[in-house]
């Protein structure tokens, strides 16, 4: 400890660059391993899954009718939101030159790529066929089929598709200063040279960073609105339909707010137990757990807001159908328990301890909250699909949905190939903006 | 070009200001990007939002477009009674496909403005340049900044060579293995060459005649960097100890390069010695161009040194 305080005050920078890039050359941990080995079983289980849902079919899941839509929608939506907060602190922030960003938001971003990973899997397994999956871009086929553009699905394809890629590009060029100290600082040929290569070359003259700085303002303001827009499209797969509880004119603005709030409780989750494994504290601070949780609030407070005024229009309306889904359907039909023990105590009472200071700065206090929020979200989702699709129209073809064991599984592996994939992303990748930090060292803002 | 190190960030941006003032090009290496140094070069690129915006535009009008024909001209297809051409609902997939090529050419405007990827560049064979992504500043200069270079705190300078990149294709050329005519620590208060206006120390010469005191402080680094470069410069012709004695001098019978021991030269002012090298003497040429002004009263120490250590009697060089 002496020694690092010692380098530290020799070579600040060198010995910043360390503490991040030196991990990515040091042997798996025990814990590590065993992290490794079991989220790889549960993306072994997501495959099987998806294998036996190509050779069944969907009649694999338990969806039916009138529940066409279940977990397969559900999941999307949830892991499409999960993704949100990620580019909203890398973005979003940046433009609003928020500095404390900074140690979080490679973190972020790689939480953003791989929930998209997860999310876009879901409606191409639930296209049925998923081999024709490249019938939804526009191509002169042979017979002269075209994609129909006034239904959500290829707004669906455009947004997630766009959202991955640019999330991508996002995430590699703000990598590229770091890719470039990993390549001048891990021992071994081939590591070295597999960084130099992704560095691609980087040498970081004056011109180089002025262009840079341009550019990764330009990325900024390019995904701020995408991002906006990605959930908007998602929440349009519902508002465009008549089905009572989906039809609704506030679903836009209210579907970003919920995706940027479970995306910030899913950051909170991650990164609370990274910066304890991985001994970053310094670095990921609690004061960054604090603005975290201040954003955990405010959207929260966002998505209750949404909550009121969606039922206040469902009450205005005076639809008998949009009054009987959302003050009988959900809170006392056959998904009562998911509407008050996860989607309310989740998303409305859990996040109110945050208010307290205390709490704002304890990891142990903030990590059952997030996972709180966490499955909140997802039952807010699940309600919107399946609550309202249980209950529509027409009361004599009423009925409901129980997950299969399919649906379960697929449930299940995407968290773990979640998971397999961050873990990668832990060891290979330098898991903090070095260069961004180096630079907040040098003239704090 | 020279590839010169300093210490950290604050000196390589004021070595870097300094020599663009003088009118030399300066680019730096930093590992992580210099504030100040945007100010420096306003306005910073503005091509890259141009092109940016204009990809976003067709990247847009071209998904509309598309949208329009395969639903309206195309295969109009009936949806709900809903008329072909449906403007509300080809909104989302216009701002999509303009966001994503606004994207990809802000990334491929970004590696094209950098010349990326390139996985070799003459720099990267300067030892110790992988370090200016972690924490190393280097400047890069033309080879006529050295004598600023040093004033200007640099910790060492590499000459470094865009030829290296042609002859590079051969083998790995690691320019440290080779001469280096700038790695060398600067003698204390050195003088910088294209600063200077005094005549004393500029052109050796003091109202009418020729300096007769070294007009700049004479330290032991002076002394010592004065014997190096005579002996690189001078000893060929005017021998290592300065007697004439070479055989670049048996060659030239009809006027041999003197001896710089005899008595006439030590009656010389120093002002006329520092004028011999920097505008010649009789058959030798000028040394401007080698030796930098510092170097310049180097020598002349250095060989008034000489002049004093080969006229000792013999009865007097017992040691103390």
């Amino acid at each position: 400890m002496i020694e690092l305080l010692e380098r530290q005050k020799e070579r600040p920078y060198a010995a910043l660059t360390d503490e991040v890039i030196a991990p990515l050359a040091e042997p798996w941990s025990p814990l590590g391993h065993a992290l490794f080995v079991a989220t790889a079983a549960g993306t072994g289980i997501l495959a099987a899954a998806i294998f036996w849902t190509f050779f069944h079919g969907i009649g694999a899941w338990g969806n039916n009718q009138p529940v066409a839509w279940a977990f397969g929608i559900t999941n999307f939506v949830f892991w499409i939101g999960i993704g949100h907060a990620g580019t909203f602190i890398s973005a979003f922030l940046v433009l609003l030159n928020q500095s404390w960003r900074t140690s979080i938001n490679r973190l972020a971003e790689a939480m953003t790529i791989f929930a998209v990973t997860q999310a876009g899997l879901f409606p191409l397994l639930h296209l049925g066929r998923p081999w024709f999956f490249y019938w939804l871009f526009p191509y002169p086929a042979t017979m002269r089929v075209w994609p129909n553009w006034k239904s959500a699905l290829p707004w669906d394809f455009a947004a997630v598709s766009t959202y991955l890629t640019v999330s991508v590009l996002f995430w590699y060029v703000g990598m590229l200063p770091d890719l470039a100290a990993a390549r001048a600082r891990l021992q071994g040929g081939l590591r070295r040279r597999i960084y130099g290569v992704l560095a691609l070359g980087w040498k970081g003259s004056g011109s180089d960073w002025r262009l840079y700085k341009v550019a990764y303002v330009l990325l900024a303001g390019l995904a701020t609105p995408l991002v906006i827009s990605v959930h908007s499209v998602v929440s349009l797969d519902f508002a465009t339909g008549v089905v009572p509880g989906w039809h609704s004119t506030i679903f836009p603005p209210y579907f970003v707010a919920g995706a940027l709030f479970s995306g910030f409780a899913m950051v909170l989750t991650l990164v609370i137990p990274v910066r304890k494994v991985f001994g970053i504290e310094h670095l990921i601070t609690a004061e960054h757990l604090d603005k975290l949780s201040k954003m955990l609030l405010l959207t929260g407070w966002c998505v209750i807001y949404s909550y009121v005024i969606e039922f206040f229009l469902a009450w205005k309306s005076g639809e008998p159908f949009d009054r009987y889904t959302h003050f009988v359907a959900w809170p006392l039909g056959p998904y009562w328990p998911v509407f008050w023990f996860m989607m309310i105590a989740g998303n409305v009472v859990a996040p109110q301890f945050l208010w307290s200071r205390r709490v704002r700065r304890s990891p142990v206090a903030l990590l059952p909250i997030c996972l709180m929020v966490n499955a909140g979200m997802w039952a807010e989702r699940f309600m919107i699909v399946a609550g309202s699709l249980s209950r529509d129209f027409l009361p004599s073809s009423w009925g409901e949905y129980a997950p299969s064991v399919t649906d379960l599984a697929l449930l299940f592996g995407t968290f773990s190939f979640f998971g397999f994939l961050f873990l990668l992303f832990l060891r290979f990748v330098p898991i903090v903006a070095v260069s961004e930090l180096k630079e907040e060292v040098h003239a704090p803002r | 070009m020279l590839l010169a190190e300093f210490d950290g960030p604050d000196e390589l941006l004021h070595a870097a200001r300094e020599l663009r003032e003088k009118g030399y090009p300066a680019e730096t290496y930093s590992p992580f990007a210099l504030e100040s140094e945007e100010e420096l070069e306003a306005p910073p690129r503005p091509w890259l939002p141009w092109l940016v915006g204009i990809a976003f535009v067709l990247g847009a009008v071209t998904a509309y477009l598309v949208q329009w024909y395969v639903a309206a001209r195309d295969y109009p297809l009936d949806v709900g009674g809903k008329p072909p051409h449906s403007p509300l609902a080809f909104v989302p997939i216009t701002f999509e496909m303009g966001i994503l090529a606004a994207a990809l050419t802000t990334v491929v405007g970004l590696l094209a403005g950098m010349r990326l990827p390139r996985l070799s560049r003459p720099e990267f064979e300067v030892e110790g340049f992988e370090d200016a992504s972690v924490d190393r500043f280097f400047l890069a200069t033309h080879e006529r900044a050295s004598a600023t270079l040093w004033l200007l705190g640099a910790k060492r300078i590499v000459a470094f060579t865009l030829l290296a990149l042609l002859v590079g294709g051969c083998d790995l050329q690691r320019m440290t293995d080779q001469h280096r005519p700038g790695v060398r620590t600067p003698p204390a208060r050195a003088i910088p060459t294209n600063e200077i206006v005094d005549p004393r120390i500029a052109e050796g010469l003091e109202g009418d005649g020729f300096v007769r005191e070294i007009p700049i402080p004479v330290t032991r680094p002076l002394l010592e960097r004065g014997r190096d470069r005579f002996e690189v410069f001078c000893a060929a012709c005017h021998g290592v100890l300065g007697n004439g004695d070479t055989v670049v001098a048996d060659r030239m019978a009809l006027r041999r390069p003197r001896s710089l021991l005899e008595e006439e030269v030590r009656k010389e002012p120093v002002g006329e010695l520092y004028s011999a090298i920097a505008h010649g003497y009789g058959l030798m040429t000028s040394y401007a161009a080698q030796l930098p002004v510092e170097d310049r009263w180097a020598v002349v120490a250095y060989l008034r040194a000489l002049q004093v250590s080969q006229s000792v009697p013999a009865d007097r060089g017992a040691p103390r």
